[in-house]
Order: C-alpha cells, then sequence, then structure tokens
C-alpha cells in the first residue's frame, strides 16, 4: 500500500469499471480498503466526542464552582474562610451562621417588600402586555406599524438615558421625599417599568403564530374582540405568557438600581439592596464576616434557585424565543 | 401606463427635509426661549414649542418611512397607475403639508390594492380560452384515452387565499388596546429622552427644584476634562477610568464570551449523554443575582481565596488592587454571567438548521473545523448579529457587576480613586449633586452605542444569511 500513495498519479492511472454497453465509470482508487477506512473514521469519532465531553466537563465545573464555593462558604467559620490554606469542605459546618444572619438581616421585612413588588410589577405587566400584542398583532387599524417600529426604536436606547428624568417625574408625583410611605415606595418602584417593549414583542410574536383563522370563526360566531382576546388567544398562547411571568418575576428579583435610587428609608428596600448594604463587619478587626455574608447570599439566591427548578421549561423556553429568526 | 410616481417622490423627498430642518429649527427655538423664560408662565409655550418641533421631526421620519415602503411596494407590483389620479393626489400633496401626502400615498395604496382584488383573473377556464391551444375533451378513440384539461392554479371559482376580513380594518378600538401602553410609554420612555438631552445642554440643573442656570455646550467639555466649571471643579475620573474600563470590558468580553458561547453551543448540540442536565448547569447563572454572585466572587478571588490558594500565587485582586489587575476579575465574572443567555439564543439556533446541509457537508466529507466554520456559522449568523448587538450593548452599560465585586467605583487602592467606574457608575454617582454632567455622560453614552450598533449593522449587510 506504501507503493501506491508513493506513486504520482495522473489521470491515466484512473480504473475504468464498465457497467453496461453505454456507461463507463471512471474510478480513482483511495488506497485503502473499506474496512481500514471505517475503522479510522470511527477511531476519529470516539476520541471527537471524548475531547468535546472533556471539554464541556472542565467549563461546567467552571460554570458551577461559584454555587458550590458559596455554599461552603456559607457554612464555614470565619477564620477558616480567611486562613492561608483553603478547604473544600467546612471543618465544621456551622449552620450558626443561618442563625445569625437571619436575626442581623432583616430578611422578612425585605422578601415581603420584594414579593409585593414583584407581584404587582407582573400583573401589571401582563395587563398590559396581553392588550398591546393583541392590538398590534390581530387589529388592524392605521397607523399601526408605525407605533410598532417606534416601541422597537426605544429598544435600543439605554435605560440609563431614562433614569435622571424619571426620577425626576417620580419626585414630582410625590412618591419621593422625607415623609416616603411604603405606598408610595412601592407605586414608585412598580409603576415605571409596568411596560417592557421586549415582552410586547415576544407575545406579538406568539400571537402572530395562531391562526386568523380562528379570529374569522369567533367573529362569525359574533363575538367581540374582547372575549376572543380573553377566551381563546390567552390560554393559546399560556407558555408564553407563563414565560413572562417568570422572567418578569426574576427580574423584579435581581433589581438593583432603581430600587436603590428610589426608596429612602432602609426598610423599603428590596432584597438586593439589602444584601449589598447590610454589612458584616467585624466591630473588632473591622474586616466583613464572608461566612455571614455567604450565608445571605445563599438565602437571596435559594427561592429563584428552586422556581427555576420547577419552571426551567419555561424560563428557558422564554428566553429562546429571541433567538428564532424574525 | 408610464411611471408619474418618480415626479411625486422627488417633491415628497424634498418636502420631508424641509419639515425636518423646521422641526429641528423650532426645537431650538423653543430650547433657548426655555431658557430665557424666568418663570412658569413663559415656560410652557416655549416647552410647547420644542414639543411641536420634536412632532414635525417625528413626522419626517414617519413620512421618510412610509414613502420607501410605498415606493418598494409599487416597484413590486408594477409601477403603473392612473396618471390622472397621481395629478389629483400631487396637487393636493404639494398645497398642503406634509402629513396629508402620506395619507394620500396610503390611499393610493388601498385603492390599487382594490385594483388588485377586482382585476385578479378568476379561475375558471373561460378567462383563458383565447390563449389556450385547442384540446378536444373526451374520449380519443385513436390512443384509447379520455382526455380532461384541468387548470392547475386556483382551481375554485372564488378567492381562497389573502382574503381581508374588511370588518376588522381600520379598526380605531385598536386604540384603546393600545393607550395604556402608550400613556405609560410616553411618560416613562419618550419623555424622558427628550428631557435628558435637555438637561445634557443646561448648566446646573438642580433636579429638586427644577432649575437650572442657562444653556450650555461645556457640560459635554466638562466630562471630558477639557474645561472647568465655573466654580473650579475639574472632572479627570471620566476620561482616566470610565471610559478605558469601558472600552476594555467591551473590546474582551463580548468576542470571548461569543466564541466560547458559541463553542458550548455547537459542542452541546453535538453530544448525545446528559444533554439535558449540562444545558441546565450552563443556564444557571442567568438566574442569579447580579450583586448576590458578585460577593462570591470578591470571596474566591480574595487575598486569602482560594485562585491564589490553588494557583500558589500570592495577588491581591479585588481590595488594595490596581486598576488593571482588578479587570481580570471583573471581566472573568462579565464573561460567566453573560454566557448562559448566548448559550441558549446559539442552541434553539443551531436546532432551527435543516439537517441537509450537514448530510451534504458530510458526502462532500467536509471535515469538521470546516463544517463548523463553512456551515454552522453562516447557518447561525442572524443568531450571532443578534447577540453580537445585544452583548455590545450591554457591555457599554455594565454596572451591576462591579457594584457586585467592589462594592463601590474603586478597588479603594492607591488614595481611593473611583479607579474602577465604569460610564453608567458615573452616571449614576453625578446623579444627585452634578446632575447636567450626568445627562451628558448618558448622551454621550447613547450617541457611542447608536454609532456602535449603526457600524455594527452597516457591516453585517453582507455577511448575514436570513
Amino acid at each position: 500500500m506504501a507503493q501506491q500513495q508513493a506513486t504520482t498519479k495522473t489521470y491515466i492511472d484512473f480504473k475504468k469499471v464498465k457497467v453496461n454497453d453505454h456507461i463507463v465509470l471512471s474510478l480513482e482508487e483511495a488506497g485503502k480498503t473499506v474496512d481500514a477506512i471505517k475503522r479510522a473514521e470511527k477511531v476519529s469519532r470516539v476520541i471527537l466526542t471524548i475531547l468535546t465531553y472533556v471539554f464541556i466537563l472542565a467549563l461546567a465545573l467552571i460554570v458551577v464552582f461559584p454555587f458550590y464555593w458559596m455554599i461552603i462558604t456559607s457554612l464555614k467559620q470565619n477564620n477558616e474562610i480567611r486562613d492561608s490554606v483553603q478547604t473544600f469542605f467546612p471543618t465544621i459546618v456551622m449552620w450558626s451562621n443561618y442563625v445569625h444572619v437571619f436575626q442581623v438581616f432583616d430578611f422578612t421585612n425585605y422578601m415581603f417588600n420584594t414579593i409585593v413588588v414583584a407581584i404587582f410589577s407582573t400583573l401589571g405587566t401582563l395587563l398590559t402586555t396581553v392588550l398591546a400584542a393583541f392590538a398590534f398583532a390581530r387589529l388592524k387599524f392605521a397607523g399601526r406599524d408605525a407605533v410598532f417600529a417606534i416601541f422597537l426604536m426605544t429598544m435600543m436606547i439605554p435605560g440609563e438615558m431614562m433614569v435622571i428624568s424619571n426620577y425626576i417625574t417620580v419626585a414630582s408625583f410625590g412618591w419621593l421625599g422625607k415623609n416616603q410611605t411604603r405606598f408610595d415606595a412601592y407605586l414608585a418602584m412598580i409603576v415605571p417599568f409596568w411596560t417592557s417593549v421586549f415582552y410586547i414583542y415576544l407575545l406579538r410574536q406568539n400571537f402572530k403564530q395562531i391562526p386568523n383563522e380562528l379570529y374569522l370563526a369567533a367573529k362569525v360566531d359574533g363575538k367581540s374582540d374582547w372575549s376572543f382576546l380573553w377566551k381563546v388567544m390567552v390560554p393559546l398562547a399560556a407558555p408564553t405568557l407563563i414565560s413572562i411571568t417568570i422572567l418578569k418575576f426574576m427580574g423584579t428579583w435581581n433589581s438593583y438600581v432603581w430600587p436603590n435610587l428610589v426608596t429612602n428609608q432602609s426598610e423599603y428596600r428590596l432584597i438586593s439592596n439589602g444584601l449589598r448594604s447590610s454589612s458584616f463587619v467585624d466591630i473588632d478587626a473591622g474586616i466583613t464576616e464572608y461566612g455571614y455574608q455567604m450565608a445571605a447570599t445563599v438565602a437571596v439566591t435559594v427561592p429563584l434557585f428552586l422556581l427555576f427548578i420547577f419552571f426551567r421549561k419555561y424560563i428557558m423556553k422564554g428566553v429562546g424565543r429571541a433567538g428564532i429568526k424574525g | 401606463m408610464e411611471k408619474p410616481f418618480k415626479i411625486c417622490s422627488i417633491i415628497d423627498l424634498v418636502k420631508s427635509l424641509l419639515e425636518l430642518v423646521g422641526g429641528i429649527a423650532l426645537i431650538l427655538v423653543g430650547a433657548i426661549r426655555l431658557s430665557a423664560a424666568s418663570d412658569q408662565t413663559e415656560r410652557l409655550p416655549a416647552a410647547g414649542l420644542a414639543f411641536l418641533g420634536a412632532i414635525l421631526v417625528i413626522i419626517s421620519f414617519c413620512a421618510f418611512y412610509w414613502l420607501s415602503s410605498f415606493k418598494k411596494q409599487h416597484a413590486a407590483l408594477g409601477n403603473n397607475y392612473d396618471a390622472k389620479m397621481v395629478f389629483k393626489y400631487g396637487i393636493l400633496g404639494i398645497i398642503f403639508a406634509q402629513m396629508p401626502t402620506a395619507v394620500v400615498s396610503l390611499l393610493e395604496r388601498k385603492e390599487w390594492k382594490k385594483r388588485q382584488l377586482i382585476e385578479r383573473p378568476s379561475a375558471s377556464n373561460e378567462l383563458f380560452a383565447e390563449t389556450r391551444p385547442e384540446i378536444p375533451e373526451g374520449y380519443d378513440a385513436e390512443r384509447k384515452t379520455i382526455v380532461r384539461v384541468i387548470p392547475t392554479k386556483n382551481t375554485k371559482a372564488y378567492q381562497t387565499r389573502g382574503i381581508e376580513d374588511i370588518g376588522s380594518k381600520n379598526n380605531w378600538k385598536g386604540w384603546l388596546y393600545l393607550a395604556p401602553v402608550i400613556i405609560l410609554v410616553a411618560i416613562f420612555l419618550i419623555y424622558p429622552l427628550i428631557n435628558t438631552i435637555f438637561i445634557s445642554f443646561t448648566d446646573n440643573y438642580k433636579y429638586a427644584s427644577g432649575t437650572f442656570d442657562g444653556l450650555t455646550l461645556t457640560n459635554f467639555t466638562y466630562i471630558l476634562g477639557l474645561t472647568d466649571k465655573a466654580n473650579g471643579a475639574h472632572e479627570a475620573y471620566f476620561v482616566r477610568y470610565a471610559i478605558p474600563n469601558t472600552l476594555l470590558i467591551v473590546i474582551i468580553t463580548v468576542p470571548v464570551s461569543t466564541i466560547l458561547a458559541l463553542l458550548i453551543a455547537v459542542a452541546l448540540n453535538s453530544i448525545k449523554w446528559f444533554q439535558k442536565i449540562l444545558q441546565t448547569i450552563f443556564f444557571l447563572p442567568y438566574v442569579t443575582n447580579a450583586i448576590a454572585v458578585g460577593m462570591v466572587f470578591s470571596v474566591i478571588f480574595d487575598v486569602n481565596g482560594i485562585v491564589n490558594y490553588l494557583f500558589g500565587i500570592d495577588k491581591t485582586w479585588i481590595y488594595g488592587a490596581d486598576q488593571y489587575t482588578a479587570m481580570i476579575p471583573l471581566m472573568l465574572y462579565i464573561v460567566w454571567s453573560s454566557i448562559p443567555f448566548k448559550i441558549l439564543i446559539f442552541l434553539s439556533g443551531l436546532q432551527g438548521i435543516d439537517k441537509q446541509y450537514y448530510q451534504a457537508a458530510q458526502i462532500d466529507a467536509a471535515p469538521r473545523y470546516k463544517v463548523l466554520w463553512r456551515v454552522t456559522v453562516p447557518l447561525l449568523s442572524p443568531q450571532i448579529l443578534y447577540i453580537l448587538i445585544t452583548s455590545f450593548i450591554g457591555a457599554w452599560k455594565e454596572y451591576t457587576s462591579v457594584v457586585g465585586l467592589f462594592n463601590g467605583p474603586g478597588t479603594r487602592g492607591k488614595g481611593g480613586d473611583p479607579n474602577m467606574e465604569t460610564i453608567v457608575f458615573y452616571i449614576y454617582e453625578n446623579l444627585n449633586q452634578n446632575t447636567s454632567a450626568a445627562a451628558a455622560a448618558a448622551v454621550f453614552l447613547f450617541a457611542i452605542i447608536l454609532a456602535f450598533t449603526g457600524v455594527q449593522f452597516l457591516a453585517s449587510k453582507k455577511r448575514v444569511h436570513y
């Protein structure tokens, strides 16, 4: 075989195979048998699969590592964390860290604030999004496309452009100021974000996929647009609505900037502001106590984690829909 | 029929341009009047002037959009319609303002569509009788066959496709459905945009009372460190720290995270076992709180933390470090937290690629890297473009990761300089005291993002295949 590969090939070297009177095939010899080629392919495929798995598992370990570190650090003693020799498992499991955190960090208050804000924010967003998406997807009226194009253009504007003026607007409504009540603080945190153009776009795409014949059939049956929307379209688009609900809930949970800006007293704060601003500083040494901080972090992350485990399908579908072209 | 629409279109273009210029002039006049206004009674008409100017600008843009789409549609349909109608509408358009012309073009379009509906050849066989070759129907005794002529297009006598629901046209109730959204968007999205641009041109805007000293262009030069304010304050941190930090973040994290996400998505798509579990694992960073995990990273990169222990080095990464050393954990964190979204988009895009392309590549015995580069990447190019645009915009706006990692604008290294701040950090820092400078920085950011996105769009025209 080596000699065959060593000789130079010219076009005359092609093997001619006669199939019948009219057809002659010109075949070039590969110089290997079929079995050898198959074996080489199988080997290369196995190696490639192993390499792919190694690559993915290594990266998955790196991705998971901060979570693992978060959990074990929250269970360590404070001086063990600062020790120059790091351990991968706490020598003593300090559940007392969590007890201390729940005493110091006003957890229930922040949780209550966050849940109330999240619920009302999500309800308001759902209402406005459903109405607007229905108007954009099914109803025809003059200027519909122009208004939708303007909405899409506002998606490109960074939110920081609007923070300053929104702050001034909210202040002029009287929701900020020295005697800010809890209700005012909630209003200031909820109302500016009651609409989200991204969710309108998402839901509109979903509404458009529902066939128009249903609408025409409902028209024939004499149903109005409003009853058609709530009785037919919304149940059909329920997965997307669940995704929007969960994404909006997660967004409220993770929001930091705007609630930080808008709340005066610390008892109206949401959970991420409370986390960052509460200090777990050891009074004697003046350094932050990482154990308590990590315990607070775990307490903040776990609810979303549970939500993710139960609604994983909806979250990933809702986020992934943005990737479908058009 | 000739194409009289071309004459109309040049006139329309000129009128739209005039309206644009007039609108901008009105805005400027309104703004100057606003600055000269001393009390509330003079402010309102001036603000009204500026608002009117803005509306004119928006109308001119709308007219541009309508004209371009109308022209395209007519070019597709054949550009032949009644000269008398065009003349009549054209005279009307010349005499009146731009908006009626746009409405008139819409009316023309409707009439054109209606004519389309009427003149469409119906499916009955009589219409094509003249052009059809004569084929005798019935039993052909010579060849012992039955001959029937069947039209191949649209065998029904009524229209079956493209049925317009006449009753739901011009359904003004659509505006009622849109009303809450439009009100909220107008108050919290469009008005703040105009107002922020306005504030960036004012001097010493006090947000509490709403007063300002006057109109000035020096805000932009102030943040860039070129001029000083009246009381001698000099701003150096924006140019020294905010812009370089943000530029570094944009240039390094976006390509790295995109390429990594692409490789991971391709690899995830090709493995068979544990695929769902690994997908879930890679999606975990998305559901976490940015501040919370930032604190975890600050613990990991602590002086006595695990990274120093694993690699046996002793380096201060977070607190007390200098600017460029502290960028490394920041960038690692940004890449870590931005990958899940990209992986998800790429995965859903990969699943939409037709298997035939891969089978064709297999027949041609293409090596794997070639399949990746020549088949997968071009077919994923819409998703890649979307990801690149959104991640660049997001990288320019980076703020919460800095707060999460450093709990402040700097590493508290030398002398308390805010050496880790980004552009958005600067905006929030100066929101209360120095509102004009913050607004100027916000407009600066907006302009950069606009330019960046525009360049990306232009560069993508040739490379993105839909």
